[in-house]
C-alpha cells in the first residue's frame, strides 16, 4: 500500500513501474529483471504486471464481458488474436471474473453504460483477466459510496491469497481494512515504511500528511 | 441472429434477383455499386474498427485499378494513347501485366503492400489521429497527380478506356459478370464478418476506443493497425480491380481524393464499424445520386448534400448504427428490468 498527499508521486511510481514514463535515473528492477524503460505492453505481457488506472480506463463502446475478454492473459499478438476462439475454458474464466467483481448481470451492457463504482470494478476485473504476477491499482476507491468502498476492499482481500498487490491509496478507513504493509510517500521520498497501526503513529506522517484525517 | 445479419441477407437476395427484374443499364450500375460496396468495406475495417479515418483510401483502389487497366489496354500490344507519345513496345514493368492472372494477383498484392509499407511508417512512428487523415490526404493528391503527369503510361488526366469486360483472360457478358462480381463481394464480406467478430476485430474495436489502455494489456497496436492496413489494402485492391471490367474505364480521379472523400460520405450515412452499414451507405448515396441526377438535371447536388448532412447531423451513428442503437437499447431494458427483482 503506498500512500502519501498530492504530488507525493504516487502515481509517477506507478507509471516507472508499468513503463509509461521511462526514468531519467535509476532502473526499476521486477522478480530480478531489469525492466526499466521498456514498452507497456512488453512489461504487461511478458513480465505480467497489472495495472488499473485512475479513474477508469475501459473501451466505453464495447460489452463488459469483451472488455474482460480482451484483457484474458496470453493472447496479445495479432496471430493469437486470430486463432483464439471463445472456448468453454475462455468462457468460465471471463464468468468467473464477472462474478467475482459482481457485474454477471450486465455483461452484455456496454461499459460505458456502468456507474462510476461497476466501471472501477470491471477495471479491476480486466487486470484480474491478465493474471498478473504484480497487480498495480491505483485508487480503486476513487468516487466510491462507503458500500461500495468495503465491497472492493472486500475484492482485494481475496485477490491477496493469489496475488502481489501494490495499491495507491487516499482512503484512510479502506487502508485500515486492506493494508499489510503501508509506504508513505512524500515528495517523491520515502519518508514511513512499515505496519499501519506504526505509520499513523509517526510524528512525520502525521505532519506532512494525516493531519487532515 | 443480429439485426444487420438478417438485413444483410435481405440485402444478398436483393442484389441476386436484381439484373433478372430491371435493364442492363440498370445492370450495370448496380455492378459499380457493387464494386464500390467492396470498396467502402475496405475503409470500414480500417476507419469503422480501427478508428483510422482515411482520406486517401482510393489510392489503394486506383493502384489496383491501373494495374488492372495497364494489363487491359497492353493486352494486345501498345495501345494508341501510347503510341501517341511515341511508346513503341510494353514497357518492362507491365510487360509481366499481360498474363491476367498475374494482374489480378498483382492488383491484389500490390496495395496491400504499399499499404503494409505505409502502415509500418505511419504505425510504428507514432502517428495518431488527424495526422494519419493528413498524411492520407496528401498521398491522395501526390498519387492522383503522379498518374496524371505520367501521360505516356496512364493517358494523363483522359484515364484509360475501351478496356472490355474481360477477367482472367476471359470475356464475359455484364450478367456474368455481375455475378462474378456479386459472387467475390459476397465472399470478401463473410470474411470480414468472421475476422471483425474474431478477438482480433475486437482488438481492432478497443484500439478505437482506448489505445493506450491496450498497451498495457499487452498489446502492441502499432503491428495490429498495420495488420488490418495490409488487409484492408488488399480488398480496396481488389475492388479496382473487379472496377475495370465493370466500367471499362479509369481516370485519376479514381486514385485521388474524388472517390476518397465519396467514400468516407457513403460510410457515415450508412455507419461505421458494422459492415452492414458500408454496404446500406453505399448503395442509399450511390442511387440517391443517380437517381437524383435522371430527374433534376441541376439541383440534385444540392437536394444530396443537404440530405447526407442532415443524416450526418441527426444520426451521428449512420442509419444502420441507429438501428442497431434501438434494438441495443431495447435488449438492455430487458435485462434491467429482469435483473431487478420489483
Amino acid at each position: 500500500m503506498v500512500i502519501g498527499p498530492n504530488g507525493a508521486g504516487k502515481t509517477t511510481l506507478m507509471d516507472l513501474i508499468t513503463g509509461k514514463t521511462r526514468p531519467t535515473r535509476g532502473r526499476v528492477y521486477f522478480d530480478g529483471h531489469n525492466i526499466t524503460g521498456l514498452a507497456p505492453s512488453k512489461i504487461s505481457a511478458k513480465y505480467r504486471i497489472g495495472r488499473k488506472f485512475q479513474g477508469p480506463n475501459l473501451f466505453e463502446n464495447i460489452s463488459v464481458r469483451e472488455n474482460i475478454e480482451i484483457a484474458l492473459h496470453g493472447h496479445s499478438t495479432v496471430l493469437r488474436t486470430l486463432t483464439y476462439r471463445r472456448d468453454a475454458d475462455a468462457e468460465a474464466r471471463i464468468g468467473g471474473i464477472l462474478e467475482q467483481i459482481g457485474l454477471a448481470g450486465k455483461s452484455e451492457m456496454n461499459a460505458a453504460a456502468l456507474s462510476h463504482g461497476e466501471r472501477q470494478w470491471l477495471e479491476i476485473g480486466m487486470v484480474i483477466a491478465q493474471e498478473p504476477k504484480l497487480l498495480i491499482l491505483d485508487e480503486p476507491t476513487a468516487g466510491m459510496t462507503v458500500a461500495e468502498t468495503a465491497k472492493t476492499g472486500e475484492m482485494i482481500r481475496a485477490l491477496k491469497e493469489r496475488h502481489t498487490i501494490i495499491v495507491v491509496e487516499h482512503d484512510m478507513a479502506f487502508v485500515r481494512q486492506v493494508a499489510e504493509n503501508v509506504t508513505v510517500l512524500h515528495q517523491g521520498e520515502i519518508i514511513k515504511e512499515g505496519l499501519f497501526s506504526e505509520v499513523e503513529k509517526d510524528p512525520e506522517v502525521i505532519r506532512v500528511y494525516l493531519q487532515d484525517f | 441472429m443480429r439485426l444487420n445479419r438478417k438485413i444483410d441477407i435481405g440485402i444478398l437476395v436483393f442484389l441476386a434477383v436484381f439484373p433478372l427484374v430491371f435493364s442492363a443499364y440498370r445492370t450495370e450500375l448496380m455492378g459499380k455499386t457493387l464494386v464500390f460496396i467492396l470498396f467502402a468495406i475496405s475503409l470500414d475495417l480500417i476507419w469503422g474498427y480501427a478508428g483510422l479515418m482515411s482520406f486517401g483510401h482510393a489510392v489503394l483502389f486506383g493502384i489496383g485499378g491501373y494495374i488492372m487497366g495497364l494489363a487491359r489496354a497492353c493486352a494486345d500490344g501498345v495501345p494508341d494513347f501510347m503510341q501517341r507519345y511515341g511508346v513503341t513496345e510494353v514497357p518492362a514493368f507491365i510487360a509481366p501485366l499481360q498474363s491476367p492472372g498475374l494482374a489480378f494477383a498483382l492488383g491484389i498484392l500490390i496495395p496491400g503492400a504499399v499499404a503494409a509499407v505505409l502502415g509500418f511508417f505511419i504505425f510504428f512512428s507514432r502517428v495518431r489521429g488527424v495526422f494519419f487523415s493528413l498524411i492520407t490526404l496528401a498521398l491522395a493528391y501526390v498519387v492522383s497527380t503522379f498518374i496524371s503527369n505520367q501521360q505516356q503510361y496512364t493517358n494523363g488526366y483522359n484515364g484509360i478506356g475501351g478496356l472490355g469486360r474481360v477477367l482472367w483472360g476471359v470475356k464475359f457478358d455484364l450478367t456474368q459478370l455481375y455475378y462474378i462480381t456479386l459472387a467475390l463481394a459476397a465472399l470478401v464480406f463473410v470474411l470480414c464478418v468472421r475476422l471483425t467478430g474474431s478477438r482480433f476485430g475486437k482488438t481492432l474495436r478497443s484500439i478505437r476506443e482506448n489505445e493506450m489502455r491496450l498497451t498495457f494489456l499487452g498489446y502492441d497496436p502499432a503491428f495490429f493497425k498495420v495488420a488490418v492496413f495490409t488487409f484492408s489494402g488488399m480488398i480496396a485492391g481488389l475492388a479496382g480491380v473487379l472496377y475495370i471490367p465493370m466500367n471499362q474505364f479509369i481516370s485519376p480521379n479514381e486514385a485521388g481524393i474524388t472517390l476518397s472523400t465519396v467514400v468516407l460520405v457513403w460510410l457515415a450515412v450508412g455507419g461505421r464499424g458494422n459492415l452492414t452499414g458500408a454496404v446500406c451507405g453505399t448503395m442509399i448515396v450511390y442511387w440517391a445520386q443517380l437517381l437524383l441526377s435522371e430527374r433534376i438535371s441541376n439541383a440534385w447536388t444540392l437536394i444530396l448534400g443537404v440530405v447526407i448532412i442532415c443524416v450526418v447531423f441527426f444520426l451521428p451513428q449512420g442509419v444502420v448504427g441507429k438501428l442497431l442503437d434501438i434494438v441495443y437499447h431495447r435488449q438492455m431494458r430487458e435485462v434491467l428490468s429482469s435483473n431487478d427483482p420489483s
